[in-house]
Order: C-alpha cells, then sequence, then structure tokens
C-alpha cells in the first residue's frame, strides 16, 4: 500500500509540476474484472484506483493496488490471485499511463470517445495499449469508463494447467472513475 | 479410417451394405479448425519462447530473422544466432540491407550494428546515442540511412553523424511506428497523430503531414508498404486500410465501409494489387484492389491471443509469416486454398469446372457456381426444390453443351441447364442401369455414367433443342465384361476410349464399342481401382485401394508405385496436369509426379495433412489450375504458377576438409594432404527444399553435371591440380534454373611433385656438376703445373749438379787431394757419389724429411769445404724433432749453393750458413759478402723452392736481406699426401 501511494504520488508529480496546467484527479474509481472461463466465472472489483489527467498536455496516469480487489469466488481463489497469480509482494500495483491521441477540450461540456495510448503495468510486465474510453464531460468534472481486454499471456501471468479451464486467458476489464478538477 | 472399412469390403458384401460403406467413403468427418497449407518451421522447436519480430530477405535471398533474442540467418536448414551483445539487449526491431548488401539492424535498446564478416559491429555503443527503439532504417535514393525510431523520431546521417527530426520540426510525434521511402525519394512515417512525409531539400527537413483531415480514415498510421511502384499501402488502426496514389498524390479508399478486424500491424505486397494485412487479433486477410475481394487466409488463435508479428512475400512468392507463440510459418504460392465465410466450399463431394473456370457443385444449399475471380461475393446459389438432398450429391459433370449432370444416391441422375434452370431427372425407369451414380464423364454426345449396378451410356440426339430432344440408354455390366458391377470411375480419355475403375475387377476399357477387361490376372496385381487419369503425353494412370500406381502407355502396364516412395495409405484422386505431370491425392497428402518420374512430395508444401478427402473430386480448370475438394474448403494448385521463382540462388554454404568445416575463400589453395573435399550447398528455394535437385561438378574432376537430391557432395582423394566447384538447383526438372555457384580452389602438388622443384633439383645438379668439373680441371692443371715444374726443377737440378763448372771445381779439389791425401780423395770420390747419387734418388720425390735433406746438404758441404777450406763453415742447430718434419728436397742445397754463389769466400771473408729450426720454420742464414760484381743469378733457385711450396702447402718461404745478412725462413712441412 505504502509502495502504491509513493508511485502514485510520482504521478502525480510529473503530471504537476509544471503548475499551471488544468489537473483533474480521481481517488476512488472503480475497476471490475472477469475471467469467463468454460467451467468458472470470477468477477473481481475494486475501489481504489486512483488517476490524474492533465487537461492541457493530456497525459494521464492511473494505478490501482492489486490487493484491493475483492470478490472472487473463495478465499483461497483470492489468495492465490494475489500470491501466486499476480505476486503481489513483488507487483503491488498495476499502473497506466500515458498520453491521448485525440486532442479534444476538456474544459468543453460533452460525451467524447478518446483512445488512451499508454504502458500497461501489470505483473511487472510492461505492455503498450492503446484503450478506447468514453468522456463525459460536465461541472467542473469528467467522467471515464473503458472496457478493455487484458491478456495473461502478455503479461506474463502464469497459471498452472489445471486450472486451465477455470481461468480464462483474456481477462476483461471495466473501468469507471469520476474526476474532478484539482 | 472410412477409407480402410471401404478397403475391408469384398465382393461378399452386396446391395445395402456396400452402399452404406461407400457412401460413408464419400462423407466425411467433420472439419477441424487446423489451417491447411502452411507449414510451420523447426524455429520454435529449437527456440522456444524466442517471438520473430521481423522477417527480412536480403538481396541474395537468404531470410533473416530479427527476434527477441537476436538475429537469426535461416539457410533453409537451420538458424544461426548473431548476437550484439552477451548480456542481453539482443531484442531486434528492424533490419535492412543496404545496396552495399550491408545488413543493419536495428535493436529495441536503440542500438544499430552492421553485421560484417559475420559479426555484429556495434554503431552506435555509447549509451547516449541509443535513444529509442529502432522502428525502421532505410538507406534512400540519394544513399543517405535514415533511421526511425519509437519516441525520438527520425535520424538521418550527414558528414557521418545522425540529425535528428522530431516533434519540434514539424513532425505527427516522435513515436514512429514504420518509415518507408515512396517512388519520389520521400520518406513517410507513420504516427499516432497521421503520416509525416519527409524530405530534404537543400539538405534542410521538409515535413508534411496527411491525417483524417486528408481522408484517412484513422490518424494512427500502424504500417506503410510500397509495392515499389507508386502505390503506398497504409494499415491503420481503426477503419482498415488504404491506398495511397503517388502519382495523383491521392487516397484511395476501399470499399470496406466498417472493417470489423481490429489494428493492422502488416501489410505485405504479394502481387498488384494484391495485398495481405495481418491484423491484431484476427489472423491474416487478402484483399484485392482489382476486385474488392477480402478474405481471411490465416486464422488467428484467438483464444490464446495469438498475434502475426512479422509477414513476408520472399522472392519465389512463399509468404512467411511469425506469431507471439515463436512460431515461423510459410506458405507456398503454388496453392491457393478457397473457402468462404459460409463453409458452403467445405466438403464438396463432387465438382466440375466450366468454360470460364467457374465451380459447380451442389451442396445443401441447391446447385451452387462458384466464380474464383468474382469479387466480394464469388458464390451463386440455385435453389432447386426438386433435387432431392442436394448435399448428398456424389457425382458432378458439365457436358459440351453446358448442361450439368449431378448423380445421387438412390435418385439416378439430374440434368441442370444453368441457363434455363431446368432440371430433368433421369433413373433406372428412364433405363439407367442403376440409381446410385457415382461418376459421371462423357465426350460430345455421350454421357457415362458408373454405378453401383454397371455402367450406362446415354446417347444425346439434339440436346440443347428441348423440342427434339432424345437419350437412349445402353447398359453395360458383369455380363457383358465388364467383370463386376461396382464402378467407381468413369474417365473418358481423349482418344474416346472409356475407362471404368472397378471395385475387385481392376481395371476395364471399352474401346471401339468392345470391352477389354485387365484385371489380377493380366498386369496388375491388386484390383480395387480407386481412380483412373490421362497424362498429357496420354499415358494412362491408375490408382489403387491399396496405394499401388500403374502406368499403362497403351501398350503395357508399368508398377510405378515404388516411384512415389514409402507405401502410401489409399490414393484417392490422380489427375493430369497440362505440363504432362501427375498430381496424385492420398488420404493423408498430396505429391506430384513430373513427367521424369521423379517424385516430389507435397505434404510439407501443404503444411498439415489433408485427411479424407472425397474420392476423385478432383478437375483441371480451362485455365490450368487444378482443384482439390478437402474437407477444408477448395485448394486451386499450380506447379508452375510463379514467375518470379526464377530469382532463387544457389550457394555454396561452406567447405569440409575430411569432414571438418574450415574456413576458406574462393581461390584456395589446399595441400595435397588436404584431397578430401566437401562442399555443403544450399538453396534459397525454401519452401520446395524437398522437391530440390542440385545439380554440380567439379571442373577438372567431373567430366558432366552430376544430380542430386543430396545437398553436400564429397570428393575424396582430389589429385593436385586447379579445381571448379560448381553448383545450381532446379526444381521439378523443369524450369526455373538458379543462378551458378562457383568455388575455384587448387590441390597443391606436394613439394616433391612440383615443376620448379624438379627444376631446381636439376639445376643444383648442374651448378654441382660444373663446379666439380671447374675443380677436377683446375685440380688438373695444379698437377700437370707442377708435374711441370717438377720435371723442371729435376732438369734444372741435374743441369746444376752436373754443370761443369761444378765437376771442374770438384775435379780440381780431386786433384789437389790425391796428391796430399789418398785417403781424403777416396772419401772425397765417394760423397762425390754419394751426393749425386743421393740427388738422382730424391729428384722423384716432392719431400724428403729434414734428417735426409741435411745428410744430403752435409755431402754438399763435405764437397764444397774441400774447396773453400775453413773460409765457408754451416752451423747447424736443428732439434731432433724438427729433423722428423718434411722439406722439399735439395732446399738446402739449394740455398747453400746460392750462398756460395752470391757470396765472396776467402780468408778476409769468411761465409757461415746458420741452419736452425724456430717452431715449424727452418732458417737458413748467411752473412752478406756480395760479390761484386755478382756473377749474376738466374734466380732459379729461389723461384723453385717458392713454386714448389705453393703447390705443396699454403705456407710460403719468406727471404729477408739486411746489409749484412741474407735469410730464408723455409716452412717445414708435416707429412702431406
Amino acid at each position: 500500500m505504502a509502495s502504491s501511494i509513493v508511485s502514485f504520488f510520482c504521478f502525480w508529480l510529473t503530471l504537476t509540476i509544471p503548475g499551471q496546467d488544468t489537473i483533474y484527479i480521481t481517488k476512488a474509481g472503480k475497476v471490475n474484472f472477469k475471467s469467463d472461463a468454460p467451467l468458472e466465472l470470477i468477477i473481481g472489483f475494486s475501489r481504489n484506483l486512483a488517476g490524474v489527467i492533465n487537461a492541457d498536455k493530456h497525459t494521464f496516469a492511473f494505478t490501482i493496488p492489486i490487493n484491493s480487489f475483492d470478490g472472487f469466488n473463495s478465499a483461497l481463489q483470492k489468495e492465490h490471485f494475489r500470491e501466486n497469480y499476480l505476486e503481489t509482494h513483488k507487483y503491488p500495483d498495476a499502473t497506466f499511463q500515458g498520453k491521448m491521441i485525440e486532442i479534444i477540450d476538456l474544459e468543453q461540456t460533452g460525451e467524447y470517445e478518446v483512445r488512451a495510448k499508454g504502458n500497461l503495468d501489470i505483473h511487472g510486465v510492461v505492455h503498450e495499449r492503446i484503450i478506447k474510453c468514453q468522456l463525459t464531460v460536465k461541472n467542473q468534472g469528467i467522467r471515464v469508463a473503458t472496457q478493455f481486454s487484458v491478456y495473461l499471456q502478455d503479461h506474463n501471468i502464469q497459471i498452472p494447467k489445471v486450472v486451465y479451464q477455470k481461468i480464462a486467458e483474456e481477462i476483461t476489464v471495466e473501468v469507471e472513475a469520476e474526476f474532478v478538477k484539482r | 479410417m472410412n477409407n480402410i472399412s471401404s478397403q475391408r469390403v469384398t465382393n461378399s458384401f452386396r446391395g445395402k451394405w456396400f452402399g452404406i460403406l461407400l457412401f460413408a467413403l464419400i462423407l466425411r468427418c467433420p472439419a477441424t479448425a487446423q489451417k491447411l497449407w502452411v507449414k510451420e518451421l523447426p524455429f520454435k522447436k529449437e527456440h522456444e519462447g524466442v517471438n520473430i519480430n521481423k522477417i527480412y530477405q536480403d538481396s541474395s535471398g537468404l531470410l533473416w530473422l530479427g527476434t527477441t533474442d537476436g538475429l537469426f540467418r535461416y539457410d533453409g536448414n537451420s538458424f544461426t544466432r548473431y548476437l550484439l551483445s552477451e548480456s542481453g539487449g539482443n531484442v531486434v526491431t528492424s533490419i535492412y540491407q543496404d545496396r552495399k548488401q550491408h545488413l543493419w539492424v536495428g535493436y529495441q535498446s536503440g542500438s544499430i550494428a552492421i553485421l560484417a564478416d559475420q559479426h555484429l559491429q556495434w554503431l552506435n555503443q555509447k549509451d547516449s546515442l541509443r535513444v529509442a527503439p529502432v522502428t525502421d532504417i532505410l538507406e534512400d535514393k540519394d544513399g543517405i540511412i535514415w533511421i526511425s525510431t519509437y519516441g525520438e523520431g527520425i535520424f538521418y546521417r550527414k558528414n557521418g553523424e545522425f540529425v535528428n527530426i522530431n516533434l519540434e520540426d514539424g513532425l505527427t510525434d516522435n513515436f514512429i511506428y514504420v518509415m518507408v521511402e515512396d517512388k519520389k525519394g520521400r520518406k513517410w512515417a507513420g504516427t499516432d497523430r497521421g503520416i509525416g512525409i519527409c524530405h530534404l531539400e537543400n539538405g534542410i527537413p521538409k515535413i508534411r503531414t496527411i491525417n483524417v483531415e486528408d481522408g484517412l480514415k484513422d490518424n494512427i498510421v500502424k504500417t506503410i508498404t510500397s509495392d515499389g511502384d507508386g502505390d503506398l499501402f497504409i494499415g491503420l488502426y481503426e477503419n482498415g486500410f488504404c491506398k495511397y496514389d503517388i502519382e495523383r498524390e491521392a487516397i484511395i479508399n476501399t470499399d470496406y465501409p466498417s472493417w470489423s478486424y481490429g489494428p493492422i500491424n502488416h501489410v505485405e505486397v504479394i502481387k498488384k494489387n494484391e495485398i495481405w494485412l495481418a491484423t491484431e487479433r484476427e489472423g491474416v486477410f487478402a484483399y484485392n484492389f482489382d476486385n474488392g475481394g477480402l478474405y481471411r487466409v490465416i486464422e488467428s488463435n484467438k483464444f490464446k491471443n495469438a498475434k502475426v508479428l512479422s509477414l513476408l512475400k520472399d522472392r519465389q512468392g512463399g509468404i512467411w509469416f511469425s506469431d507471439n507463440f515463436s512460431t515461423l510459418k510459410m506458405t507456398d504460392p503454388r496453392f491457393e486454398f478457397h473457402v468462404d465465410f459460409n463453409r458452403s466450399l467445405q466438403e464438396i463431394n463432387s465438382f466440375a469446372t466450366d468454360t470460364q473456370g467457374n465451380i459447380w457443385y451442389a451442396s445443401d444449399m441447391g446447385i451452387n457456381k462458384y466464380d474464383p475471380n468474382k469479387p466480394g461475393n464469388k458464390v451463386t446459389h440455385f435453389r432447386i426444390p426438386q433435387l432431392p438432398d442436394p448435399g448428398k450429391v456424389i457425382s458432378t459433370y458439365l457436358d459440351d453443351y453446358g448442361f450439368l449432370w449431378l448423380g445421387t444416391y438412390e435418385h439416378g441422375v439430374f440434368r441442370f441447364d444453368p441457363i434455363t434452370g431446368i432440371l430433368t431427372n433421369l433413373n433406372e425407369s428412364h433405363g439407367l442401369v442403376n440409381n446410385n451414380v457415382l461418376s459421371i464423364n462423357g465426350y460430345q454426345s455421350d454421357i457415362w455414367f458408373a454405378t453401383l449396378g454397371g455402367v450406362s451410356r446415354c446417347r444425346l440426339t439434339n440436346p440443347r433443342n428441348p423440342a427434339e430432344f432424345s437419350f437412349k440408354f445402353q447398359n453395360f455390366d458383369e455380363e457383358d465384361g465388364l467383370g463386376t458391377i461396382y464402378i467407381y470411375q468413369v474417365f473418358i480419355d481423349s482418344r474416346g476410349r472409356a475407362w471404368f475403375a472397378t471395385h475387385g475387377k481392376g481395371i476395364t476399357v471399352f474401346d471401339n464399342e468392345t470391352i477389354k477387361h485387365f484385371g489380377a490376372i493380366d498386369d496388375l496385381s491388386s484390383n480395387v481401382i480407386y481412380s483412373v487419369a490421362e497424362d498429357a503425353h496420354g499415358n494412362m494412370w491408375f490408382s489403387t485401394a491399396n496405394g499401388e500406381l500403374y502406368q499403362y502407355n497403351n501398350d503395357k502396364f508399368e508398377d510405378h508405385t515404388r516411384a512415389i516412395g514409402p507405401k502410401k495409405k489409399s490414393i484417392l484422386s490422380l489427375i493430369g496436369d497440362r505440363y504432362g505431370n501427375l498430381i496424385i491425392v492420398f488420404a493423408d497428402g498430396m505429391g506430384l509426379l513430373d513427367n521424369k518420374s521423379t517424385y516430389h512430395d507435397l505434404k510439407s508444401s501443404l503444411g498439415t495433412s489433408i485427411t479424407d478427402n472425397p474420392l476423385n473430386a478432383v478437375d483441371l480448370d480451362v485455365h490450368g489450375n487444378i482443384w482439390i475438394s478437402t474437407q477444408k474448403g477448395l485448394i486451386k494448385f499450380d506447379q508452375y504458377k510463379n514467375p518470379d521463382e526464377i530469382g532463387h540462388t544457389t550457394f555454396i554454404e561452406h567447405v569440409a576438409i575430411f569432414f571438418e568445416k574450415v574456413e576458406v575463400n574462393p581461390g584456395e589453395r589446399f595441400l595435397y594432404d588436404q584431397n578430401h573435399l566437401t562442399f555443403y550447398c544450399r538453396s534459397t528455394l525454401y519452401r520446395h527444399l524437398e522437391e530440390i535437385s542440385y545439380e554440380y561438378m567439379l571442373e577438372g574432376f567431373d567430366l558432366d553435371w552430376n544430380v542430386s537430391k543430396d545437398y553436400h557432395f564429397t570428393y575424396p582423394k582430389l589429385p593436385p591440380g586447379d579445381y571448379s566447384f560448381k553448383v545450381k538447383t532446379r526444381l521439378s526438372s523443369q524450369a526455373y534454373e538458379s543462378n551458378l555457384a562457383r568455388f575455384d580452389f587448387t590441390i597443391v602438388a606436394p613439394l616433391w611433385q612440383r615443376p620448379w622443384f624438379y627444376l631446381s633439383v636439376i639445376c643444383g645438379l648442374a651448378i654441382g656438376l660444373f663446379y666439380y668439373i671447374k675443380a677436377r680441371e683446375k685440380r688438373l692443371k695444379q698437377s700437370e703445373r707442377m708435374q711441370k715444374d717438377i720435371i723442371e726443377f729435376q732438369f734444372q737440378t741435374l743441369k746444376s749438379q752436373v754443370n761443369p763448372h761444378f765437376l771442374f771445381n770438384s775435379f780440381n779439389t780431386l786433384i789437389a787431394i790425391i796428391e796430399e791425401n789418398q785417403e781424403l780423395a777416396v772419401d772425397y770420390v765417394s760423397k762425390l757419389s754419394d751426393f749425386f747419387r743421393h740427388v738422382l734418388t730424391y729428384r722423384d720425390k716432392q719431400i724428403i724429411t729434414l734428417k735426409e735433406e741435411l745428410k744430403l746438404m752435409n755431402d754438399y758441404f763435405f764437397l764444397q769445404q774441400k774447396r773453400y777450406g775453413n773460409n765457408f763453415s754451416i752451423e747447424v742447430n736443428i732439434s731432433e724433432k724438427a729433423k722428423k718434419t718434411f722439406i722439399p728436397p735439395l732446399t738446402l742445397q739449394l740455398l747453400t749453393e746460392n750462398a756460395l754463389k752470391h757470396n765472396v769466400v776467402s780468408k778476409k771473408k769468411n761465409l757461415t750458413i746458420e741452419i736452425f729450426d724456430r717452431g715449424e720454420e727452418l732458417y737458413v742464414k748467411n752473412n752478406l759478402n756480395p760479390k761484386n760484381p755478382d756473377s749474376g743469378s738466374t734466380g732459379f733457385g729461389l723461384e723453385n723452392i717458392k713454386n714448389r711450396y705453393l703447390l705443396l702447402s699454403n705456407k710460403q718461404i719468406e727471404v729477408y736481406r739486411s746489409d749484412s745478412y741474407f735469410s730464408v725462413i723455409v716452412p717445414l712441412l708435416t707429412k702431406i699426401a
């Protein structure tokens, strides 16, 4: 937890140091994931997504502590998820930071679809991703919603063969966060 | 599986049972998802976990693989790795060969290296120069090297320095996915914000941007490929792809309004206006700009998140691709695999091609026409409600009038007119021999039907005129000489003969209205014939259920089973192509027997095996393509498809001496004992490696070309000489001869066999002989001279000794003595006689001992002393040792005589001669009282002694003369030969 705060602070710094830019932040974004395997459906959720958007530079950063995920079908499953598959003692956070490809005016009320391109770091393996997001700008705030897939293979997440049928190769992730102007 | 059960069918099975089994043979198991025509190379097996980011073919045809763990060279046999650094950082992201044939390698770490002499040389080892992943390297028209990076824009090399072009210069973005050069020399950089088009104008970079505002369907440009001929193909992150026409400077979008196959990572130009698109998640698609046809050529294993990482069309037309599961695969352009999305092209039991190249077949949908060249939807369905169970049509034939004949199981045969759509049924009630029609064939107005109840011939009258159309069946069965009533195939050959492939009774032919039967009793050992075909040379071919293959050259049968290699499972279909080759479809693969009876297995070209194909579902279309129906779709095969096949390269990979690989250069000189050479050769005909024949010759040894399927050639015990090893490859003993690779070398003769050695030996001998002769001559001359000297000496001595003066003096002395002392006189005479005797004795000798000489000298002294009395004395002081040494005879006598001759000897002027030895020299010294005038010297005495010494030894006499003394130093000789 401590390290996640530190890393988040780092992102914060990189995004805020210039001082004059318009910054939006969130501290309790929602993240749900779903593993829809032939033999088992696993759902996890967390409300601990922290994020920053620099509206002037069109950059962003998100971080979430993996251990904050709850749900699962059993306590043992949750433990396996943390300790064996995602090795949270080594890689406590998942992060995504980068830039927005479409340049939009985030001061302007409206609904936008932008592609966020950045480095997705899960399980210590960084993968460059372009993720399509829905942005809703109103009342000095931005609502960000997105859905994307994470492939276990991309992030070197090893699953024992015996649970192949219980854990999907492709994990669906849903994100929803309300950003407020700082 | 079904084939095996059908093989077990014997004549004891009758009627329905047999029909069901046969039916099971024709209908196969459901398709699996396995791709058919792709060959996987053993890269994954050897390098599991290493992904190939880039496949590149250099100008010699060699393939280079840029992987996550180094650069690999693939020579058709093995993968050779080149590492830049032992400590990691070997992720290759780009490969490029410049015009000087240098291979540039770009790395994810930002490193750039050049491969030279089989070693990677780091161009920018300094960390500060390695900035961002290198996405592309190219040498432009002006010879300037350009490098695109993912994060730091573009660099170009100017005066050895790299100059940067980035966002600040107006570039769309610093993250460059791809960079290519167009025909006009402009560099196109694909980025997230459109395409930046750069060129140098008077050395200053100029940049133009193309993005959505210019008609691009997405700003994220992931890939751009140039066809080298004025068209660029652009692959986008979203919304597909487009073409850019350089001449018209215009974006040409395709008719695909909603591209739903995700990001396009790579575009490869396959031929003019045909591209292949590697997508992120959906496999590979082929798109043709001429007809707008788009079809998926390579499926992606979405479940496993498989992505195509690199796609390359090699110069032989083979298409290579790699994915993120370490896979390296290759396709064979001779094969085209035709599938459509509603799968109606799969599991076609029978089909026929028409004069336009369309393929007609019946399926559950009714009667279908497949036009391979039609854009968009290529299949036209004809819904024919009258046709019962169209999916179970088991034979198809298009007659010369354009009617489609469909043979069914239990419903006889249907004639379909594609123009009017009219369907006519002919069955047992119309005179057909049996309602189960397995095969239909014909010639003009005669249509033949092979059934489970014999053979029918239907003779048509006025077939195109419905009003006057009539037909007449003529039936043949066992009794008519068919042997059996179960006929798998009827085949009408080019001479109009009808051939019948029977179950159990071999082959039967109907010729000149008579039936001739060839069965087991004749030349055929097997009697279940599945297939009949005719090749372009008019030979007939037959295959059996046991996998045997026979040829009938219209005279006799010949068994060709062994030509096709190890015993195969059943041969299902045979068909001849227009080049004289025979294509053979097996239950588990496919092969080609060329017109020189060389067999080429196409199984590995096909990749995975074809399994459970229907019997005789093959046809040759008007364009010369062979079509084969498989459970996975239709295969189109054309043996001589790609004319650019000519561009393949043969090279000599390495040379071995006694099977040990050695580093050699052309022109190498091998020692006489290194005369066991092996040449390992390779061809860049990667996709035909099994089909290649090498033709090779060692000039200077072989008299003619040898042909071999082997790729290494050994020459043991080569005699010394100049050689030139030449090798080339060819395919199917037909066209496509490659370049000629050669290696010149010399086997050096051993030292003792080389001409210069002979020459020098002869020279040496000659010189030796010359010197020997010369020396001998010299020696002869010397001895001759010595002989002469000796003779002269003897003569002179004699002359001097018997000179009258000496005798006169001696006699005068004697007279005086006789009167005074007779006794002394006797003594004197005896001394005189002794002296002369000694002179006579010694004159022949070269040397005598000093002792003897002294004795001689004493005699002489005695004789002279009697004359001179006490006025003349000799003091001899010689050591005993010196007395044993040698001296030329009469030396002392001569010197004494000389002294007497030149000096006054009187009471006042005594002459004393001292003789003594010092070391190895003898001193003869006398006091000087020269006669005045001197009586004259002939110089004979001293000169004679000198000469004799010169001949005898290298020592010389020395003569010293002072005012009062005259001395001669005579060397004393030890015994010489």
